[in-house]
C-alpha cells in the first residue's frame, strides 16, 4: 500500500521556467526572486516528505498533443518524459523519469472509476511541469512521475465535478496501490492571468488569494463557482485552477495548509499551498 | 495600472477573449496545424524559405495566407487560430507573446509592458 504523504497546488507559467534560468546564471529579476524565495519552504517541505512518486494533474498548452488528436484526459505511461521543445529550444535540464510498474496499476484503478484515459507512450512535458519543476526540486530529479494531461485548451472541457472525482479516484488508486511507495500529488494551473484578446496581461490577486483560501477547507465553495465566472473576474487562463479541485479531493477532507505563498511577478498570479495529510 | 470592475469587458466575448472551441476547431482545423508545426525547426526554415508554397501546402484559405502574410496576429486568432499556436509563428518571426498581446490591445509594446500586470480586484459575488 502506498502512502499519501502531501498534496501541492501550484501555479506555472513559462517565464517562471526561463526566469529560473537567468535566475542561476546570477540575473535575478527581483519579482521573480520573490517567488524563488517564497517557494523555498515547500521546496524544504517535499524534502523532509521525501516521495518517490509525483502525481501531476496539469495541462498542455499546444506542446505536445496538437489538435489532431485531443484527449481530455491523458496519462503519460512510459520510463521517461523528456521536455516539450516550445519552439525556443530545450531548457538545461534532464528528462524526468516515470515509473511504469506503478503507473499501470494506478491506470487500471482510474479505468474501472470510469476515467477512460488515453495512454501515452512519447509524451514530452511542457512548462506546465518544467516551470516550477527546479523550484521544488534539482536535478537529477529525485522523484518518478506520472503526469495526468487535461484539456484545459478546447471548449468543451471537463467540469469541476469531472476533476473532483478523479482526485477522489486517484486517492483509492494510491493507497490501494500494490507497491510501498510515498506519493505526492499534484495540481498545477493558473493562477489568474489571461494572455490573449484586449483583456491581455489582467490578473486578480484578491482571487487568487481567496482561491488559496478556500482549496484548503471550502472545496464545494470553490466549486460552487462556475468556470465561466472564474474566466470573466480571474482570465480566461484561470480555468486551469480547476485542476487544483483534483488535487484537493485526492487528499483526505481534514487535510490541512503546511504553506501559502502568492505574488504576481508578471502577468500570472504565482501561488502555491502545501496540504498535510490529518 | 488597475482597472475598475466597470472597465473590464466581462462578456468573454471577441475581442476581449476568444474561447477557443471544438466547432471554432472543425472550421480552422487547417490553420491551427499549419501554426502548431512551427514548433518544428524543420517546418520554420521551410516557412522562411518559401512561406507561399507552405501555406499552400497546409491548405490555408486565401484570408487566412493575406493574415499571415500582414502578421495580424489578431486576425488570426479572430480567425479561429488558438493563440497557444499562433504565438509560435509570431515567434518564428521574431515577435514575442507580448509583441501578440500588444497587437491584441491596440497598444504600443512599450506602453502596455511598463502597464502590465492590469490588476482587478473583481469578485463573483460583484457580478449582476
Amino acid at each position: 500500500m502506498s502512502a499519501l504523504v502531501g498534496g501541492i497546488g501550484i501555479a506555472h507559467t513559462p517565464s517562471m521556467g526561463y526566469q529560473y534560468d537567468k535566475g542561476q546564471t546570477g540575473e535575478w529579476d527581483p519579482a521573480w526572486r520573490r517567488w524563488y524565495d517564497g517557494t523555498r519552504p515547500v521546496r524544504d517541505w517535499l524534502a523532509a516528505k521525501a516521495p518517490t512518486h509525483l502525481v501531476v494533474i496539469y495541462n498542455d498548452h499546444m506542446n505536445y498533443f496538437d489538435l489532431s488528436t485531443y484527449p481530455t484526459f491523458a496519462i503519460g505511461m512510459s520510463a521517461h518524459f523528456p521536455q516539450a521543445d516550445e519552439g525556443y529550444g530545450l531548457r538545461p535540464y534532464p528528462g524526468i523519469d516515470g515509473d511504469p510498474d506503478f503507473a499501470w496499476p494506478v491506470a487500471r484503478s482510474l479505468v474501472a472509476a470510469g476515467f477512460d484515459l488515453t495512454f501515452c507512450q512519447e509524451l514530452e512535458l511542457d512548462h506546465g511541469i518544467y516551470s516550477w519543476l527546479p523550484y521544488l526540486f534539482e536535478p537529477p530529479w529525485p522523484v518518478r512521475i506520472l503526469p495526468i494531461a487535461v484539456n484545459m485548451l478546447m471548449q468543451p472541457l471537463p467540469t469541476p465535478e469531472r476533476l473532483r472525482q478523479l482526485g477522489a479516484a486517484l486517492r483509492a488508486a494510491i493507497l490501494s496501490h500494490g507497491r510501498d511507495e510515498r506519493v505526492v500529488v499534484i495540481g498545477t494551473g493558473g493562477m489568474s492571468h489571461q494572455i490573449h484578446g484586449t483583456r491581455f496581461g489582467m490578473t486578480n490577486e484578491r482571487f487568487d488569494r481567496r482561491f488559496l483560501d478556500w482549496i484548503e477547507s471550502r472545496l464545494d465553495d470553490l466549486m460552487a463557482i462556475p468556470p465561466e465566472t472564474i474566466m470573466q473576474v480571474a482570465g480566461s487562463e484561470a480555468v486551469e485552477l480547476s485542476m487544483w479541485y483534483a488535487m484537493r479531493a485526492a487528499l483526505a477532507d481534514g487535510a490541512k495548509a503546511a504553506y501559502r505563498f502568492h505574488t504576481t511577478p508578471a502577468v500570472t498570479g504565482c501561488g502555491v499551498i502545501a496540504l498535510e495529510e490529518p | 495600472m488597475s482597472r475598475r470592475p466597470q472597465d473590464l469587458d466581462l462578456s468573454l466575448d471577441p475581442p476581449s477573449t476568444f474561447l477557443f472551441t471544438g466547432e471554432i476547431c472543425s472550421r480552422s482545423y487547417a490553420l491551427n496545424r499549419f501554426a502548431f508545426a512551427f514548433k518544428h525547426a524543420g517546418h520554420r526554415r521551410r516557412f522562411e524559405e518559401a512561406p507561399e508554397a507552405v501555406m499552400e501546402a497546409y491548405g490555408l484559405s486565401e484570408d487566412e495566407k493575406a493574415l499571415v502574410r500582414q502578421r495580424d496576429w489578431t486576425g488570426l486568432v479572430a480567425s479561429g487560430g488558438h493563440h497557444f499556436n499562433i504565438i509560435k509563428i509570431a515567434a518564428a518571426v521574431g515577435e514575442s507573446h507580448l509583441h501578440v498581446g500588444a497587437h491584441m490591445c491596440g497598444a504600443d509594446w512599450d506602453e502596455l509592458k511598463r502597464s502590465l500586470p492590469h490588476f482587478v480586484e473583481l469578485m463573483p459575488e460583484d457580478l449582476g
